[in-house]
């Protein structure tokens, strides 16, 4: 074989530049500590990165949901504990009213423990949480509950108290992270139940309900659902009085039409589809009439109503504080009312305390999969610095050992020995 | 006696010549194109002397060029093999650079970005800064797709200027063989030596075999007969030029004169064509089809949505002139936030909208897959091709350096045995030198009687 000094220059340029290339591989993996700079690094694995940093960045997403959750949800549970905590307070320092006989100076002094009462639940009921009512349900444009000056009530200023607020915490996985303003500061009337489909036309079922007037009158709430057509039901209701008597503009009716498809109320009387206030400002009448959970399938019959409390707590006070500067004890409904409002709210943080540790229990879920997450990015992608410290040192000999032979061989010829 | 002189001096030609072929071998140690050549020395045809017939001395034989043609042939195969997959992996590499991955930069992130900023407005609907974060991300997706287009564009215009710059020394490597073929012909018709002129043209043809697919037929005159592609390129008589024409989209390469095709299917030249007609076009319409689902979707959800404005508007697209994988984010949602339509009853806090776009990031909403596993397919099949490409090209390496170890075996000049041959001819030369000495001495001796 003949060997020519071509050959030989062209060998070790050849090991030259595979050493040379190897050692900037391994240089570039441990200057950068990622094996996957650009996708043809590593094109098996480039779609399992890709997707493992998107999972990553979601998770990310979900947690920084449920850490902005948690805050709202730990405001709403210290604005409806502030409100237990005065409504309990107030309870005991009007307790003496329930009494025959009580010191005059509580005409004076308790209709300002009142005021503050009202002040301290009005502004629970409007807390605000990153620009948002936290218990009015979607509608953030007003203070869902304010003093009517034209009436002389505390009403319900927002349309959608009942709205839940779904916030996603993992894929697909949605939590109603707000409590239902109306529940808990409002009357409401809530039907639950569903009509069977096959019903025959005439059709008809009745609830009834008393409530009171914010001034503790006794009221009967009677409603009637009655098939008139196919998905669609006529919905009447009527006050009267302790004596059966009708009470004037307590009454009404309205059209239900169901979705034939989804089941679900989809119209009263052409409009919102969740419910409607009855307001009878003459008797101090102010409740919510709640159709949200009603549906109609082939399921059967049944349905039930009730009331979380019989008057709702704001005008409550208003009246007491009105009657004990008109030198009057308030009545036994008002005060079964503010016991109503604290067992509603002492439900109702029962349920945020729910959500929290629902929310809490996601975040470790996620906290997992954030984990689980980086160590598949990591292993795919990250190097071995001692293996790569290995390589780059094998390389290098390499190299050191073709320059030393290089050296020794590549300048010989036959001329050096004549 | 004269005799022995002129014996003498052919002997003392015929090394001095064979010297001059070994320094000139020598002198070309280092050209990777030069052929060694190889000197014989034979002797000259016996003289009549009186009745007798006596040898006459030494004279140069052939200077024979040592080469494997078919060694050669192989090479040019490999040549040509070699500088598509080097090209194309380029010119791949280059595409791959637009999309920054893996990276916060990259398209990935911008639309997981996009899709996360929508969830967390979903959490606040009616909350401006996570309404400014999705315009944020809407923008820097927005302009990721159209930096990945323009990248796309900009690398085709590129390439066909390329295309032409390579068609253009094609031809002009054309030209300079057709010129060797007719100086090598003419030359060994006056009885010389062509053999560097051989070498040039070996030179010419292995660059132009980097540059297309080509056969090569050499003729008993020593006459390479070129073509590209199945059309005929060049021989002694005749060169066809080519040329680059963009029609339909497309980039041709044809011949000027009556607009044949060659089949391209090698060389730079080849993987130029290729990723302007083929590659670039294919990625570019995969990343089209990504953008115009997110214009698609995004916009039929966005539309039925409500704004947060007073009255709360609806029937807004989010994104709005689409083009060819571009589009824009609707000037009425840049000027005010609040025309995003998270809302899907006009209530501020309603996140219907918003959720159901967030959504569309795990909906199967194009060709039955997630956007996401579309992207992941892309970049899998971009970076699989560069794979495959620089592989190609290592294994067409492994044969070019063992086809040129072999080809450089047998042409190469060592110069240990250069020298040995300058050894061996001055010896001769010094003992033919000698010899007319030895005759001059023994002249001078027959003078000497005389005197």
């Amino acid at each position: 074989m003949r060997v020519t000094d071509l050959q030989l220059k062209s060998n070790f340029l050849l090991q030259y530049n595979k050493n040379k290339s190897a050692l900037t591989e391994v240089q570039n993996q441990l200057a950068t500590q990622s094996k996957i700079n650009k996708p043809s690094d590593s094109p098996a694995d480039i779609a399992a990165v890709l997707r493992f940093r998107n999972q990553l960045k979601e998770v990310e997403s979900f947690q920084s949901n449920i850490d902005t959750s948690i805050t709202q949800v730990n405001t709403a549970i210290n604005a409806m504990s502030n409100t237990y905590d005065v409504v309990e307070s107030l309870k005991e320092q009007l307790r003496p009213l329930l009494n025959s006989e009580f010191p005059d100076v509580l005409y004076n002094s308790l209709p300002k423990l009142i005021d503050g009462a009202i002040d301290s639940i009005l502004v629970a009921s409007n807390t605000q949480f990153d620009g948002k009512y936290i218990f009015a349900g979607n509608d953030y444009s007003q203070k869902p509950f304010q003093l009517n000056p034209s009436t002389n009530q505390y009403e319900v200023k927002s349309a959608s108290l009942e709205e839940k607020q779904l916030v996603e915490i993992g894929k697909n996985i949605f939590v109603d992270i707000n409590n239902n303003g109306a529940d808990l500061f409002n009357s409401v009337f809530k039907y639950s139940g569903n009509m069977n489909t096959a019903a025959a036309l005439g059709f008809a079922t009745t609830q009834t309900e008393t409530i009171f007037g914010a001034d503790g009158a006794e009221y009967n709430f009677s409603s009637t659902m009655t098939k008139t057509a196919d998905n669609t039901f006529s919905y009447s209701y009527a006050l009267t009085d302790t004596n059966g008597v009708a009470v004037p503009d307590g009454s009404g009716t309205s059209e239900l039409i169901f979705d034939s498809s989804t089941g679900k109320l989809s119209s009263i009387g052409g409009g919102d589809p969740k419910g409607f206030a009855v307001t009878v400002p003459a008797n101090k009448v102010n409740f919510r009439v709640d159709l949200t959970n009603i549906t109609q399938s082939t399921g059967g019959f049944n349905m039930s109503a009730g009331l979380n409390t019989e008057a709702d707590i704001l005008n409550v006070l208003k009246s007491m504080r009105d009657k004990l500067l008109a030198r009057e004890k308030p009545t036994t409904n008002q005060f079964v009312v503010l016991d109503s409002f604290t067992k509603t709210n002492l439900n109702e943080q029962s349920r945020a305390g729910d959500i929290y540790n629902r929310l809490e229990d996601a975040e470790s879920v996620l906290n997992s999969s954030e984990l689980l997450a980086k160590e598949l990015i990591s292993k795919k992608n990250d190097v071995d610095v001692a293996k790569a410290s290995i390589e780059l040192e094998t390389n290098q000999y390499a190299l050191d050992m073709l320059y030393k032979i290089s050296a020794r061989l590549l300048p010989q010829s036959l001329l050096n020995f004549l | 006696m004269n005799r022995l002189f002129e014996i003498s001096r052919r002997s003392l030609s015929t090394y001095q010549a064979a010297l001059n072929v070994t320094s000139h071998n020598i002198s070309n140690a280092n050209n990777p194109y030069y052929s060694r050549q190889k000197v014989s020395v034979t002797a000259q045809p016996m003289e009549g002397v009186g009745s007798r017939f006596q040898g006459s001395g030494s004279q140069l034989g052939n200077i024979e060029r040592i080469k494997d043609t078919v060694l050669v042939q192989n090479l040019q195969m490999n040549n040509y093999g070699k500088s598509y997959a080097d090209k194309m992996k380029d010119n791949l590499s280059r595409a791959e650079l637009y999309f920054t991955e893996p990276g916060e930069l990259g398209l990935s992130s911008r639309i997981g970005a996009f899709f996360n900023s929508w969830k967390e407005l979903s959490v606040n609907p009616a909350s401006t800064s996570a309404r400014q974060s999705v315009v944020s991300s809407s923008e820097s997706l927005i302009s990721k797709f159209s930096e990945i287009n323009e990248g796309l564009f900009l690398q085709k215009k590129d390439t066909v200027l390329e295309a032409k710059g390579l068609a253009s020394d094609v031809n002009a490597k054309l030209n300079q063989i057709r010129t060797l073929n007719e100086q090598i012909y003419t030359t060994e018709g006056n009885g010389g030596n062509a053999s560097d002129l051989m070498d040039s043209r070996d030179e010419v043809v292995n660059d132009l075999s980097k540059l297309v697919n080509i056969t090569v037929y050499t003729d008993e005159r020593n006459i390479s007969n070129i073509s590209i592609g199945g059309v005929f390129a060049v021989d002694i008589n005749f060169v066809t030029e080519f040329e680059i024409v963009e029609q339909n989209n497309q980039l041709i390469y044809r011949t000027k004169d009556d607009g044949s095709i060659p089949s391209v299917k090698g060389g730079a030249l080849g993987a130029t064509l290729e990723t302007f007609n083929t590659k670039l076009p294919n990625y570019k319409q995969q990343i089209d089809e990504i953008a115009k689902s997110i214009y698609d979707n995004v916009n039929a959800l966005h539309s039925t949505g409500y704004t947060l404005t007073d009255p709360p508007a609806t029937s807004i697209n989010f994104f709005t002139n689409y083009g060819e994988g571009v589009f824009k984010l609707n000037d009425q949602i840049k000027a005010d936030v609040k025309m995003i339509a998270a809302s899907g009853n006009g209530q501020a806090g309603s996140n219907t909208i918003s959720s159901s776009i967030s959504s569309l990031r795990d909906q199967k909403i194009l060709n039955n897959s997630t956007l996401e596993e579309i992207y992941g397919s892309i970049m899998g099949e971009l970076a699989g091709e560069i794979s495959v490409q620089e592989q190609d090209s290592e294994t067409f390496e492994l044969a070019i350096n063992q086809l040129e170890a072999q080809i450089t075996e047998k042409s190469g000049v060592s110069l240990d045995e250069e020298m040995v041959n300058i050894i061996n001819f001055q010896r001769s030369y010094e003992a033919s030198a000698r010899l007319i000495q030895i005759a001059d001495e023994m002249l001078q001796t027959i003078l000497g009687i005389m005197q």
